[in-house]
């Protein structure tokens, strides 16, 4: 991937918000977060949607948020689109406090048009690296959602399929109503 | 110079590199291109510049068209992803390589990335 600057996690969260903003810190190098088209927003609000939910209605005390920022190492800064906080790791959530120390139990990153290959590999392999359990890939035009699990493998759900996952006991949308 | 294949009505692929198993090749007109079909195996090494969609949306065309495996392989991460139509597979490190396209072949991956 084209590296655009390196610095350190600490250097990263010094930079002026808006700075900060543009960009993610993947292993020390800055990686470019484009800027969202509606369609994009669409999906990340109706896949957010379900998933507050699915929380509500299972009276979980879970987390599930759009956008926000993980440490996930020293030289490791990552915003997914959507997380899931399972009930263990909300519980210890500073709510007023970014980046978030740590990883999300579930990353969800929706595909965008510009996006390179082999980053969104890294990033993928950066989620499971440092402690997510499942990291979901949705692809807007073909519809097609990519489930990443670690040394539990990969699966893939097309349009007319549930989502349902291990993580979420009862969580079960069919993946068209992400792009309605 | 890799191979071009006429997958459907709109589709021209070429995998850097492909397999086509005894019966695929039995039929094959060598003066003939692109090829009419999909390869058994297509394998697609990641380019800095490739973009997301676009490979998967790729991978997913060899499927559609009757490609049984397509490779892709990280340089990167010296990773390989296995996509068939209904499951997906990852290999790292020195993990073998193995397909049921081709029975006992087996390399280790890391093979791939030794010049």
């Amino acid at each position: 991937m084209p590296t655009i600057a390196t610095m350190s996690g600490a250097q990263f969260d010094a930079l002026p918000y808006d700075e900060g903003r543009r960009w993610e810190l993947l292993e020390g190098e800055l990686i470019e977060v484009p800027s969202p088209t509606p369609e994009h927003q669409d999906i990340v609000f109706a896949v957010l949607l379900a998933l507050k939910l699915y929380l509500k209605e299972h009276r979980l005390q879970g987390a599930a948020y759009e956008d926000v920022e993980f440490a996930l190492s020293h030289v490791v800064r990552l915003r997914p689109d959507v997380c899931v906080l399972l009930p263990e790791k909300a519980r210890r959530l500073d709510r007023k406090r970014i980046p978030i120390p740590g990883a999300p139990d579930l990353a969800i990153e929706v595909i965008s048009p510009s996006e390179r290959t082999s980053e969104s590999r890294a990033k993928v392999d950066a989620y499971l690296r440092y402690g997510v359990a499942e990291v979901w890939q949705i692809y807007p035009d073909s519809r097609v959602l990519e489930i990443y699990k670690g040394e539990k493998g990969r699966s893939t759900v097309s349009v007319d399929q549930h989502v349902t996952t291990d993580l979420l006991p009862g969580f079960s949308v069919t993946l068209s109503s992400f792009f309605e | 110079m890799s191979v071009e294949f006429a997958l459907s009505d709109d589709s021209r692929l070429r995998p850097d590199v492909c397999v086509l198993l005894p019966e695929k090749a039995g039929q094959l007109d060598f003066d003939l291109s692109p090829i009419p079909g999909a390869p058994d195996l297509a394998i697609e090494v990641i380019s800095p510049t490739d973009r997301t969609v676009e490979c998967h949306e790729k991978v997913l065309a060899f499927l559609r068209s009757g490609t049984a495996e397509v490779w892709q392989i990280y340089p990167d991460s010296h990773a390989l992803e296995i996509y068939k139509s209904e499951t997906r597979r990852s290999l790292t490190g020195d993990q073998p390589v193995t397909t049921d396209l081709l029975p006992g072949f087996s390399v280790p991956l890391s093979s791939f990335f030794t010049a």
